[in-house]
This record gives C-alpha cells, structure tokens and sequence, in this order.
C-alpha cells in the first residue's frame, strides 16, 4: 500500500515538471481593489506603453508623435527614473526636429529631476551650441566636467566651448586632459593644435596636426590646418604640398577641397 | 662710368627683389586671412540616444554609459578619419 501511494506520488510529480520548467515569472496580480491603488496601477501601465510608443517613434523619425508621447508621459507626473527620462527623450526628439529652445528646456528638467543625469548633460551641451546659446552651454559643460571628470565627452565638448568662447587655456586643459586618457585620438590633437594656433604657438600646433595625421593619415581638415601654420612659419613648398594632399583626401567635403586647391594655386601664383 | 652703371644695376636688382618679396608677403597674407576662417575646431558631436522606461542606471544604458565613458570610441565621438 505504502509502495502504492509513493509510485503515484512520484507519476504525479513527473507529470507536473514540464509544466512547472515552462512556468515565467508571473506578473503581479493587483491584489487591492482599493480605486486609488488601482488608479495609479493603470497610471504606470500607461507610462510604460506611452515609452514604448515615443521610443518607436524615435527610431522611425516620427519626431511630432514621439514629443507628444514623452510630453503626455511628463503630464502623468511619473516617479523617478521615468520623469527625467521622459524629459531626455522629449528633448531629444525636439531637438531632432530642431525645436533647440524647446530641447533645451526639456534637457534642463530631466537634470533638475535627475542631478546626476550624464547623458542629459552632454545633449544639453549641444543643444546650447546649436541655438547659439554658449554661455548655458559653458554652464553644463562645468557641470558635466565636474560629476564626471575623465569622461571623454565632458572634456571635449567644455573643450570646444571654451575654444569657440576665446577661453584658451580652458581649452588647451581639456584637450590635453582628453590626450592623456586616450592619446590615440586624433581629433582631439587636432582641436588642441587649433587652439595652439590660435594662441600663436604655431611649433605647438605643428606637433599636435602632425600627431593628428599620424593617426589618421587621411585627415584633410588637420593636413589643411598643418598647411595653414607651415604658412605662416614661412615654409611655402611644404605648406603647398599639404594643400595639395588635403585637396585630395577631401573628396566628401566639397567646400574644404575647393579651399585647399585655392590655396595651393595662391601660394604657387608669384 | 662702370661704376654707375653698376650702382644702377644693383638697385634696380634690390628693387627687383623687393617687388617680389612684396609679391609673397602679399598673397601669403590673403591666404592666411583666408585660411584662417577655415582653421575651425571640429564639431560638438551627436546626440546621444533614447533611454526606456528604466532610467538611465544600470549597465543597459548606453548613452549614459557613452556619456561617462573615458575612451573617445565609447563615448560614440566623432573620430575624425575622413574630416
């Protein structure tokens, strides 16, 4: 009898293992049937599905049906992490459709949502250039700068904005900070000669074009840059064959190449 | 009566040499001018991409991981090999 009950004990435990082995993680059932529970059950459910329709739009440059997603994500007032991110991504696909004040706006609250939001910071960055606004993007360039110290982005970006504002030293700071974590990046040699060349340290920014080229061989804005201070160190015939050579690697930017070659005919004309 | 015609010779060689030295230091100044404008920094990169409904921490965010990443190539920056 015992021998019984433990061989159909055992056929029942076989017979339920598939069933248990397909078994998912159950999404939780609402247990309350509080309406105010189950209001706010609703509210975050619709949350999720409006992210999910704002990111399609997105990635199929639907950018009015995503910012009206995002913009009526933000109406719910969703807890965080989904606030601020809901603020990113409506200023991300304002910015796309180049509404800059508005993404501007939108980037400015997913970081005051989010302090430490990095990602919001390096679109804000750009976003400010891009309307013109380089005071602000100073703003957040610092700031990026300051959460997070090595990262690339924060460096050349506050770089940039420093060399566009005439902040020399701020700029050279950055490059070099940037060349230090990663010295095999030859844009940043290249903004880092520019800036040399700015302050008229024309041997400096000599070394870093060359240290561009070096890298990237078929860099023609740095060989037309390393043309430009071979100019003005007097060196013609070696400026004429580097305008020469960028001419040639800029077959995808029509308007450097046609400068090259007027270059190249300027310095040959006396 | 040589002498002179050598004194002429010689200015008129010194004037010469002036003339183009002018010449160079002229169009070379036109160039520099007009190079100079070109002699840009390179651009601010692109916008770093969407983020879900799960927020930026936790290692399946990208762009946030870009934007702290200390290597250009991670931090999705422009690499400059054409440009």
């Amino acid at each position: 009898m015992r021998s019984q009950w433990f061989a159909f004990a055992a056929a029942c435990a076989l017979a339920t293992a598939p069933a248990a082995a397909q078994t998912y993680g159950a999404s939780p059932v609402p247990r309350s049937t509080s309406p105010a529970t189950l209001h706010a059950q609703a509210v975050q459910r619709e949350i999720v599905e409006r992210f999910h329709l704002g990111l399609a739009a997105l990635d199929a440059h639907r950018w009015n049906d995503a910012q009206a997603e995002f913009a009526q994500i933000l109406a719910l007032n969703p807890r965080e992490p989904q606030g601020s991110t809901a603020a990113y991504d409506l200023g991300l696909a304002q910015a796309q459709s180049a509404k800059y004040d508005d993404a501007a706006h939108s980037f400015e609250r997913a970081i005051a949502l989010d302090p430490g939001f990095l990602a919001a910071m390096g679109n804000l960055i750009a976003v400010d250039v891009s309307r013109g606004d380089l005071n602000g993007a100073r703003a957040a360039a610092d700031r990026f700068v300051a959460l997070a110290p090595d990262s690339a982005r924060a460096l050349y970006a506050r770089g940039l904005v420093a060399l566009q504002s005439g902040d020399l030293a701020t700029a050279r700071d950055d490059f070099s900070k940037l060349l230090r974590n990663d010295p095999q990046y030859a844009v940043a040699h290249y903004d880092l000669g520019i800036t040399e060349a700015r302050a008229g340290a024309y041997g400096d920014a000599q070394r870093e074009f060359l240290a561009a080229l070096q890298l990237a061989p078929a860099y023609a804005r740095a060989r037309f840059a390393l043309g430009t201070v071979l100019l003005h160190q007097g060196d013609r015939s070696a400026a004429r064959t580097s305008f020469e050579r960028a001419a040639a690697d800029a077959s995808d930017d029509p308007s450097l190449r046609g400068l090259a070659i007027e270059m190249r005919d300027a310095i040959n004309a006396p | 009566m040589f002498g002179r015609l050598v004194a002429r010779l010689a200015l008129a060689g010194l004037l010469l040499l002036a003339a183009v030295s002018l010449r160079y230091a002229y169009v070379d100044a036109g160039v520099l001018d007009a190079s100079a404008d070109v002699l840009a920094p390179s651009t601010q990169p692109a916008l770093l991409g969407a983020i879900n409904e799960d927020g930026r921490t936790g290692w399946l965010c990208r762009p946030e991981q870009a934007a702290a990443a200390k290597k250009a190539k991670n931090a999705e920056l422009p690499l400059g090999l054409q440009r």
